[in-house]
């Protein structure tokens, strides 16, 4: 294993050595991530479709297009959804996970408040649905930057 | 703009990249978990600890997702796997061998001693232009 710096102190690692993030932060990094990816199961099958996404604080709105895995989802569906970002170079990253009740949003107060998000789809036009998950667990890792390697000439 | 991406296309992505996102199914609960991989000709293949990654098989349905986004022009591209999972065990000592070679370099801690492959049975991918 690569040797590491020391962690700050009270951070607590899984057993895998990884930071666990705090919901504070896992909260922070859903609130500035616009791409995510819904994990669905369906049939026994899982599916992962990237979306993008907005969180208000306390649910994350998806807009889904008819016909499409996501959309098939019906009320209630329990999803994962995740947000990460990843330094190839410096080999580390973050990632956070949330999972919930999937429900398409139909109260059309709620619509109407909702529409002016910038939500572009990640899938071909057709009719689209907003959805709203609504975590009811959320959890974050965090790879912990490994100490410089020692450079030898 | 959105287009499809020929398979080809697909996994020439999927052989330049090195952290994808692999669902597998708890229960009936999905669970995601960013994995570092190397594509060896079709199959994708990550090592892992022992958990839920690996004892959900073998042959287990699973899916796997890469995808990259330039957020100043809007565009970007992602690719999706379906297919089954399963350990890559000690019996199989040539494949083992290969899934060796790859070079799979897990960022994060652990010993990450078990090789897992995903065996494609579906590869799309779409690229989204701005619009």
């Amino acid at each position: 294993m690569r040797p590491r710096l020391d962690p700050p102190v009270g951070t607590d690692f899984d057993r895998n050595g990884l930071e666990i993030l705090d919901r504070q932060e896992c909260l922070r990094l859903l609130a500035n991530a616009t791409l995510g990816r819904v994990g669905v199961c369906r049939g026994g099958a899982p599916m992962v479709l990237p979306v993008n996404f907005h969180f208000d604080g306390e649910r994350i709105f998806v807009l889904t297009t008819e016909g499409t895995k996501l959309d098939a989802a019906t009320a209630d569906t329990v999803v994962a959804f995740e947000v990460d970002d990843f330094d190839s170079f410096a080999h580390t990253g973050w990632s956070v996970v949330a999972t919930g009740p999937m429900r398409a949003v139909t109260a059309p107060a709620e619509l109407d408040r909702l529409a002016g998000l910038p939500l572009a789809r990640w899938a071909p036009r057709g009719r689209g649905r907003l959805v709203a998950i609504s975590p009811a667990e959320i959890s974050g890792r965090r790879i912990p930057l490994a100490a410089p390697r020692e450079v030898t000439a | 703009m959105i287009e499809s991406l020929s398979r080809e296309r697909c996994l020439e992505l999927l052989a330049q990249e090195e952290v994808g996102r692999l669902a597998v199914n708890d229960w009936n609960t999905p669970v995601i978990f960013p994995v570092n991989y190397r594509l060896e000709g079709e199959l994708i293949v990550f090592r892992t600890d022992p958990g839920t990654k690996q004892t959900r098989g073998p042959w287990a349905a699973a899916s796997f997702e890469i995808d990259h986004v330039d957020p100043t022009t809007r565009s970007g591209w992602s690719v999706v796997v379906t297919g089954r999972l399963e350990e890559i065990t000690a019996l199989e000592r040539d494949a083992l061998a290969r899934a060796r070679q790859l070079g799979v370099d897990p960022w994060g801690g652990g010993a990450k001693a078990h090789w897992m492959r995903l065996t494609p049975t579906r590869i799309t991918g779409r690229v989204v232009t701005g619009d």
